[in-house]
């Protein structure tokens, strides 16, 4: 089996192969726990698992470097599939996959899309710390009709599946807030083609993650 | 035009026993004739054998059109097929004989001793299977979205030619109006995939240009109906078609747009400068962009991707949180299945009670009767006068003057004063309560009320209420009592 594999390397899921040199046995376990951690309901902040569970069955200690050393290796090694990402605010060990373009395109609508990338580009770009309903509905709904309904039943949408959870604030506006699986969402390809589409020019993607403030994610021979 | 005041020729307008009517139907008959003979041979079912026999008749056909030298009798046709066409199974003389004699038994063609002539019916019948077959080679040349486009222009121009010139053709307009309507079904349905599809700009451009073209007809064809009398009936369709076109054509222009954008776009330079004001604006833009604009939504952007133009882009579309239901045992479906398929719903058990009374004998003693007696008859003084409060204050306070009793447990009202009165009066009567007269410092003592009702006599109302016990056996003392106080 392993000889046929290594043979025909076209196999890109040959790449799991070689989680065993990245990851002791422990953390592997941990990894495939992260991946199951769910029961059948889904429901928003009911992704992954706490940094403390983590920690526990790794077997080190609070604060340990090990922790994020873990969450990078796996990233290392997956990063084609799947990748780890940690919510502080959150305290959530969550994992994504990745999903082709094609099949994108019924994970959430299209307005749905649109507000997150909004969002994503005020809170990621811009820097604000939250998104108001009221911006959202200036920016988008002041040509449909029943904009303040179909605005709300997009933004279930994405509180459902985590991208977004509601901003504490002592006053009475609704605002929101990106959780970290909603800054991880948009691929950099996605990122790249809105950008060049928003600028009608060809872009070199460097240039559009630093514009996102991603560079700092980005590691040499994660995304190609 | 000279048409304006008539209607339009139509079989289903035109008396049915007119003369002219029949002869048409009789010209049908000939052509369903000529059909079904040929239909009753069996080499005729392949198609093949069909276009042979077409193109037979095209022949006479152009013999009588003076375009072709005449034509004598079969076997000059059976040559000149040979010639014409490569076909490499040629129909034998014998096939050819045939068709002769069956077009001549249904009189398209006449045969003299020395040539074959085509006669009028024939050649409007020759006209209209030729016309067919072209106009279903034509439909099926174009994919499905082409088909129903083609199909609306070609109505659009069949009505050209038909109304007119005062012959109908049936109803073309809401027919083309129903094909355009088709049509942009499909277009909406596969946009995104066409937008995906790197070779389909050719095949969007061909979709708008007919989209364009019919606008033009249908605008112009509304034009020349409007003028005629029925166009009250057209108003709705005139809105219909007039709708459906612009939903159509910007459609196809949104389409065409999107993709030049897109593709113009791979011609740039690369550049490094962004403009975060373009970014917003586009991405406002994005969520619900016009149909003609060249913004394309979120999931067009998908569509747009999945062409990898840039290496890995389709793989690069999202990233979605995920969780892996933990793996089922096999115990546990088991134990479900079976829990599904023996599941009785719990219905709680309806007890039914039976409300028939029951009786019981019981024995007393002569004396203790009048005792009974007067128990029920306290109970039905009890239900009929409210005494619950003047003995529950009694309970509390065990002796006071009547005034405060009548008071004190209800209210100094005009009202409560009749009902705590007939309630002391009940409570007496049935040795409940005691009465006697007040002693001289206890009177003196007793407080004054400010109430809504008097007296009649003053000392009334000053005598004191006692409780007696309820037990029969520590009834007796008291009882002396209070009657030595009477």
């Amino acid at each position: 089996m392993t000889e046929q594999h290594t043979d025909a390397n076209i196999n890109p899921l040959h790449v799991m192969q070689s989680l065993k040199g990245m990851l002791s046995g422990d953390e592997e376990l941990v990894f495939m726990n992260i991946l199951f951690s769910s029961s059948a309901t889904i429901r928003a902040g009911n992704f992954g698992l706490s940094r403390k569970e983590v920690e526990k069955q790794l077997r080190i200690g609070e604060q340990d470097e090990r922790f994020f050393s873990f969450i990078q290796r796996v990233n290392q090694a997956v990063s084609r599939y799947f990748q780890i990402i940690y919510d502080e605010r959150r305290d959530q060990v969550v994992a994504m996959m990745r999903v082709p373009s094609r099949t994108a395109r019924s994970t959430l609508s299209k307005e749905s899309l649109a507000i997150l990338l909004f969002m994503f580009y005020q809170q990621e770009v811009l820097q604000h710390d939250f998104t108001l309903f009221d911006q959202l509905l200036a920016a988008f709904g002041h040509e449909t009709t029943k904009a303040n309904q179909r605005m709300l039943l997009n933004l279930d949408q994405l509180r459902k599946i985590g991208a977004l959870e509601e901003y504490e604030t002592n006053s009475p506006e609704k605002a929101y807030q990106l959780t970290a699986i909603g800054t991880h969402m948009f691929s950099d390809s996605f990122l790249r083609r809105t950008v060049e589409f928003s600028q009608s020019n060809q872009l070199n993607k460097e240039e559009v993650l630093k514009f996102f403030k991603r560079y700092n994610l980005y590691q040499e021979g994660a995304g190609e | 035009m000279e048409t304006v005041d008539q209607s339009l020729i139509s079989i289903f307008n035109k008396d049915e026993s007119a003369p002219e009517l029949l002869q048409s139907m009789r010209d049908i008959a000939y052509l369903s004739g000529v059909l079904s003979e040929l239909g009753s041979q069996n080499a005729f079912q392949t198609p093949s054998e069909i276009l042979r026999f077409l193109r037979i008749i095209q022949m006479i056909n152009e013999e009588a059109l003076g375009l072709d030298e005449p034509i004598e009798n079969a076997d000059t046709l059976y040559y000149r097929y040979r010639n014409r066409y490569r076909d490499p199974e040629p129909p034998t003389r014998k096939k050819v004989e045939q068709i002769i004699n069956v077009l001549v038994k249904y009189n398209w063609i006449s045969k003299q001793s020395r040539q074959l002539k085509m006669r009028d019916v024939g050649k409007r019948m020759m006209d209209a299977l030729i016309r067919l077959a072209n106009d279903s080679l034509a439909y099926y040349m174009h994919d499905d979205i082409g088909r129903s486009l083609f199909q609306a222009r070609r109505d659009a121009e069949l009505s050209e030619a038909y109304d007119d010139h005062g012959i109908s053709g049936g109803n073309k307009i809401a027919s083309m109006i129903r094909n355009v309507e088709n049509a942009i079904q499909l277009m909406k349905e596969r946009e995104l995939e066409m937008l995906a599809d790197r070779g389909a700009l050719p095949q969007l451009e061909i979709i708008h240009q007919l989209m364009q073209e019919l606008e033009l007809k249908l605008v112009e064809r509304f034009r020349q109906f409007s003028t005629l009398e029925d166009s009250l009936v057209l108003s709705d369709l005139m809105q219909q078609g007039t709708a459906v076109l612009a939903e159509g054509t910007n459609l196809s222009l949104g389409m065409i747009n999107k993709y030049l954008k897109f593709t113009t776009m791979q011609q740039t330079m690369l550049t490094s400068t962004i403009h975060p004001e373009k970014v917003r604006a586009f991405i406002v833009q994005m969520f619900d962009p016009p149909l003609e604009s060249d913004i394309p939504n979120a999931h067009q952007l998908l569509s747009f991707m999945e062409q990898n133009q840039y290496e890995g882009e389709a793989a690069d579309g999202l990233w979605v949180p995920i969780k892996f239901a933990a793996p089922l045992s096999a115990e546990a479906v088991a134990e479900s299945i079976d829990y599904l398929e023996h599941y009785e719903p719990i219905v709680g058990f309806i007890h039914e009670e039976d409300a028939e009374p029951e009786y019981i004998e019981e024995e007393i003693d002569l004396e203790q009767l009048g005792e009974v007696m007067g128990d029920s008859e306290w109970l039905l003084t009890k239900s009929m006068i409210q005494t619950d409060a003047i003995e529950a204050y009694m309970e509390a306070v065990e002796e006071a003057s009547i005034e405060q009793v009548m008071i004190e447990s209800t209210s100094a009202d005009w009202a409560d004063a009749i009902n705590s009165l007939t309630a002391i009066a009940a409570l007496v009567g049935n040795k409940k309560l005691a009465v006697a007269e007040g002693s001289a410092d206890q009177v003196a003592g007793s407080p004054v009320y400010d109430k809504k009702w008097e007296w009649v006599s003053k000392e009334a109302g000053k005598e004191r209420l006692r409780k007696r016990s309820g037990s029969a056996m520590e009834e007796a003392e008291p009882e002396k009592g209070s009657e030595e106080h009477d």
